[in-house]
């Protein structure tokens, strides 16, 4: 029992870095109706910027977050002239491509940058164990867990209450009518992409602080969890996709509980396909979700 | 449409050729302005530089590991070079980058086989890669020296496939005996290990190690490379409440432990296959405190010899030297004792059997190769106290 | 008009034919080994991505996990012959084959899908394949991988040279693109464009997409498949290693960078992307900066691909909106 509760937690805390993950992606993919191949490095950006921000200005989590957000909003900018703009109504595959050369780009120019080796980040955060009954948790994953759901309610406050929030949803939904109500889709659909990549900048930041280091390539591996996570919540959708987060980290660790670790991505990928074949547009409930 | 496009294939193949041939000549002449690379046997003229070639991943996901490669052996050729060079001639390394990836690893072998300057190739990194350009080599009759091929299989595969890193059998098999079972006195052990060749095999080996020491094995399990999250085997690992915990790795041991340290748990690690890694320090801070490591060389700070290494090493990579770093330091000093064994006359076969009876103490100890090339390695055991390694057992502890 | 296409034709296949003269004659002109290894790469590639291209180009489908049936095509040729001592020329049929079956299984639970949700599955296939080969250590060697894959023979004449491998690929190639290029044009091969030009006015003409899409998948994996038969013995010693996510994004971007949808893009896309890692490589590690920075450029100035038609949808989403008088040449792709 205890066991089970235990790995319970760690699939909820791994789960939960990934729904972060998945909703900045989401909210890219969304947004600009482009799939991107760039989110695991501005994640790994966010990563190094936490990293320079607590190595100048001391371990403050909340003093750095604008930092952190802010570069990779910045690297959002880039991502979004370089990869998007020019291909709204293109086909994606181009824009696509574009978003893995990019990638290539910032990872090879982030390891000849900040160097190859692995970063430290020791106690950004004191490691204190609490126990309630049969649950063991951490300051850490607790604090993660916060930053997650804070961040999520924030998110979706905005999508449902501000005029820009709905003015996203709108570029999301339908380009063309958007434009017919007078909102400039460019623009909306540029900042769109910034507030996602700043949200996959404060989860590389996360992750980061959760494994205490951080490195040029660390990037590769968590996009394509990103991807998939936001796949099975149906791509535009930021609480399902935030969900699909949270089910792909709890089945992982249930998964390596009963068999090996070796299998890891194989269970991720495994129950995505499974999710798909029985629901091929994922936990989305509407039709009108893009493909 | 189709006449433009069968001009653009035809340009670009033309462009291709011409570039797959100049390419060559291009890379040598950043290294040696006035060679003749035609028609030379290598090393006709005395004054000529003797070329080596380097196999390393410089980018991609090993680009650290790449680095390490880069920055000592240019350090030692540069040491040999101020010394007088190989009987008076300049030793040039010609550092090309694999990324990692056994195809390229395979063609630069071929490139650098073909290359008459070149006498003889030293890496790659990976066991994979290496493995990967042994046939190249053995087929050219040239010199592959792996500094850090520790597959059991590799030197094998060829007379002219040498590796010094020691199998990563030996490595194991002693700390499971010594360090863990009779240094930390633990009767049960938990295994994590990297899910490569190296891992695997040193696991066997581990196995056998402790099935003759008499330890319990109560939890084993891989991961895959590139790992990031390893709280679900830390509780799994827990639950079979072991006395002791060893992972085999280099890449993730720090993250390791700090994932287990930070889940509270406070069991005695030993590290396996990372040596006295500086770098393993910085990254757990006083999560590694109490660690125990086995290794084959100790960069200490107040040594002469690798004191200086450690301080030189780091102040040009700007991180700590790994033994690997001393592996790819000796492996120029060796090769270029076995150039230099050949007088004026070099030749790659020479230089082979002249590595093959290399003998003497090097900076990460003593060197000889067995029969098929590679070396038995006696081991250290370190622990950590105060963000330092301390030894704590000499060569000898094992006929204690 | 009609003259100059007639022209273009004829002047088409004496090209052709040139080309081939100086194919098959290139090695002979003293390049080196590791030259010759590099030309074996990029006529690998050619039918790798060319194989893809059925796929991405033809069909319209969006797949991401080449590597995977490279990966199964070669541990099979790998298993048979070091296992079994199957001979090579058995194998390349029956590295095919299974490939193909696992493309099928791969396929059948994409056919209600598209776009993205094709992506991932197939990516997410190939990752599997992938921990599959480094997990299942009695089959595959595990991390181990596979070593001493033994050279194919004929007869008494060994392959045992890049020289002579690379008239094995190089007949590969061109055994592909001729088998491909008929089947293209056959009724099957219509029944995929049309499906990439507009699924549903396909299916309402009575085109049968799924099991089109099935053959479609099953036919590409089947090269794939084969090529990874040609790769393990040109190499000889294969792990899990190579056939990472990375190797099939390369794979696309040959086949994208060369023009999607055309018999000769994959070809030039072979060539450029494998030379440009070569001729890069001089300047060190800024060399994957640059690729990625001509990646975008390449995107920026010719989407469609240096060799793409510019007027199918995959080259800017116009498809049925051009002028009248194209729509002819939009079905044939490379006619």
């Amino acid at each position: 029992m205890q066991y089970i509760v235990d790995q319970l937690i760690n699939g909820i805390c791994q789960g939960a870095i990934y729904a972060l993950m998945a909703i900045g992606y989401s909210v890219v993919a969304g947004i600009t109706g482009m799939v991107t191949f760039t989110h695991g490095e501005v994640m790994m950006i966010g990563a190094f910027a936490a990293y320079y921000s607590f190595l100048l200005a001391g371990n403050n989590i909340f003093l750095g977050l604008l930092f952190y957000f802010g570069a990779s909003w910045l690297l959002g900018v880039a991502v979004y002239k370089i990869c998007y703009e020019k291909f709204l109504n293109s086909p994606r595959h181009i824009s696509l491509i574009c978003t893995v050369g990019f990638s290539m780009v910032v990872k090879n120019l982030a390891q000849i940058c900040f160097g190859a080796n692995r970063k430290p980040m020791l106690n950004i955060i004191d490691n204190r164990v609490f126990t309630l009954g049969p649950v063991t948790i951490n300051l850490l994953q607790i604090v993660i867990l916060t930053v997650v759901v804070v961040l999520a309610v924030l998110l979706s406050l905005y999508m449902s209450k501000t005029r820009g929030g709905i003015a996203l949803r709108a570029v999301s939904q339908e380009k063309t009518a958007a434009y017919m109500v007078g909102i400039n889709v460019k623009r909306t659909a540029m900042i769109g992409n910034c507030i996602g990549c700043g949200i996959g900048g404060v989860a590389g930041m996360l992750m980061a602080i959760y494994y205490q280091t951080c490195y040029a390539t660390m990037g590769s591996m968590l996009s394509m969890k990103a991807f998939s996570s936001s796949i099975l919540g149906g791509m535009t959708d930021t609480r399902l996709s935030a969900l699909g987060g949270l089910c792909i980290g709890i089945i992982e660790n249930f998964g390596i509980s009963f068999s090996s670790a070796s299998f890891r991505d194989a269970f991720a990928f495994c129950f995505l396909i499974l999710v798909l074949i029985i629901r091929p547009q994922g936990f989305a409930v509407k039709k009108g979700a893009r493909p | 449409m189709k006449k433009r496009i069968s001009l653009i294939l035809a340009l670009v193949m033309a462009v291709y050729l011409l570039s797959a041939c100049t390419s060559n000549p291009a890379q040598e002449g950043s290294n040696s302005p006035n060679s003749n690379s035609s028609d030379s046997v290598p090393g006709t003229s005395p004054a000529e530089p003797v070329h080596v070639g380097v196999l390393a991943p410089l980018t991609g996901s090993m680009a650290e590991y790449g680095t390490t490669f880069e920055v000592a052996m240019k350090m030692k050729a540069e040491e040999i070079n101020a010394a007088g060079g190989i009987n008076g001639r300049e030793l040039v390394l010609e550092i090309a980058d694999s990324k990692g990836d056994q195809n390229q690893s395979a063609e630069l072998a071929s490139r650098f086989a073909e290359d008459d300057k070149i006498v003889a190739i030293l890496g790659d990194f990976t066991s994979g890669c290496s493995m990967a350009a042994a046939p190249v080599c053995d087929e050219a009759g040239i010199v592959l020296l792996a500094p850090t091929g520790s597959n059991a299989a590799f030197a094998p595969m060829s007379d002219y496939a040498f590796s010094i890193s020691g199998r990563a059998s030996a490595e194991s098999s002693y700390a499971a005996q010594y360090a863990i079972k009779k240094y930390a006195e633990a009767d049960s052990v938990a295994v994590f290990y990297l899910n490569s060749d190296y891992g695997v095999s040193a696991f066997e080996a581990f196995k056998e190690g402790a099935g003759l020491s008499g330890l319990e094995i109560c939890f084993a399990e891989s991961y895959a490379d590139g790992e990031t999250d390893f709280s679900a085997l830390i509780t799994k690992a827990r639950a079979a409440s072991p006395d002791h915990v060893a992972i085999i790795d280099q890449g993730s041991t720090s993250n390791i432990i700090n994932s287990i340290r930070g889940a509270g748990w406070d069991v005695p690690i030993t590290m396996i296959g990372i040596s006295t890694n500086t770098q393993v320090i910085s990254l757990c801070g006083e999560n590694c405190e109490g660690t125990l490591c086995t290794a084959t060389v100790n960069f200490n700070a107040g040594d002469p010899v690798t004191g200086r290494f450690l301080e030189e090493f780091t102040t040009r990579a700007g991180f700590g030297p790994t033994q690997m770093a001393g592996y790819a330091y000796d492996s120029v000093a060796i090769l270029a004792e076995a150039i230099a064994a050949c007088g004026d006359d070099i030749t790659r076969d020479a230089i082979r059997d002249n590595l093959a009876k290399t003998e003497g103490s090097y900076l990460t100890g003593p060197i000889a190769f067995t029969e098929i090339g590679d070396i038995v390695r006696t081991y250290l055991i370190y622990q950590i106290e105060n963000g330092e390694y301390v030894l704590k057992c000499d060569y000898d502890y094992a006929n204690q | 008009m009609k003259n100059l296409k007639e022209l273009s034709t004829k002047y088409r296949g004496y090209l052709l034919l040139v080309l081939l003269a100086l194919l098959v004659a290139a090695p002979l002109l003293g390049f080196k080994n590791s030259t010759i290894r590099i030309f074996c790469r990029i006529l690998m590639c050619c039918t790798l991505a060319g194989s893809l291209n059925i796929i991405n180009g033809y069909s319209g489908q969006m797949s991401l996990g080449h590597a995977g049936f490279f990966c199964v095509g070669a541990y099979t040729a790998a298993i048979l012959s070091t296992r079994f001592g199957v001979s090579f020329w058995l194998v390349l049929p029956l590295a095919g084959i299974f490939a193909a079956i696992v493309g099928m299984i791969v396929a059948i639970p994409t056919l209600r899908m598209k776009g993205i949700y094709l992506s991932i599955i197939t990516l997410g296939a190939s990752e599997v394949i992938r921990i599959i080969a480094l997990n299942w250590q009695s089959l595959t060697g595990g991390s181990f991988g596979i070593k001493d894959i033994p050279r194919p023979a004929f007869f008494a004449f060994t392959f045992d040279s890049p020289l002579k491998f690379y008239y094995i690929f190089l007949a590969l190639a061109i055994v592909f693109l001729f088998v491909s290029g008929r089947v293209i044009h056959s009724r099957i091969g219509r029944s995929w464009i049309s499906i990439r030009e507009n699924e549903l006015a396909a299916k309402s003409l009575g085109i049968r997409t799924s099991s089109a899409k099935l053959v479609n998948f099953m036919y590409s994996a089947f090269w794939a498949g084969i090529c990874g038969a040609v790769y393990a013995p040109y190499v000889q010693y294969i792990d899990s290693a190579v056939f990472s996510l990375d190797e099939g994004f390369n794979i696309l971007s040959m086949v994208i960078i060369g023009g999607q949808g055309t018999l000769v893009g994959p070809v030039i896309g072979a060539v450029v992307v494998n030379g440009l890692t070569e001729v890069l490589r001089p300047i060190g590690e800024w060399r994957f900066v640059m690729y990625g920075v001509l990646i975008i450029a390449m995107m920026w100035v010719r989407p469609q691909g240096l060799a793409g038609a510019s007027d199918s949808v995959l080259a800017g989403g116009r498809g049925w909106k051009m002028k009248k008088g194209k729509i002819s040449s939009l079905m044939g792709g490379s006619k």
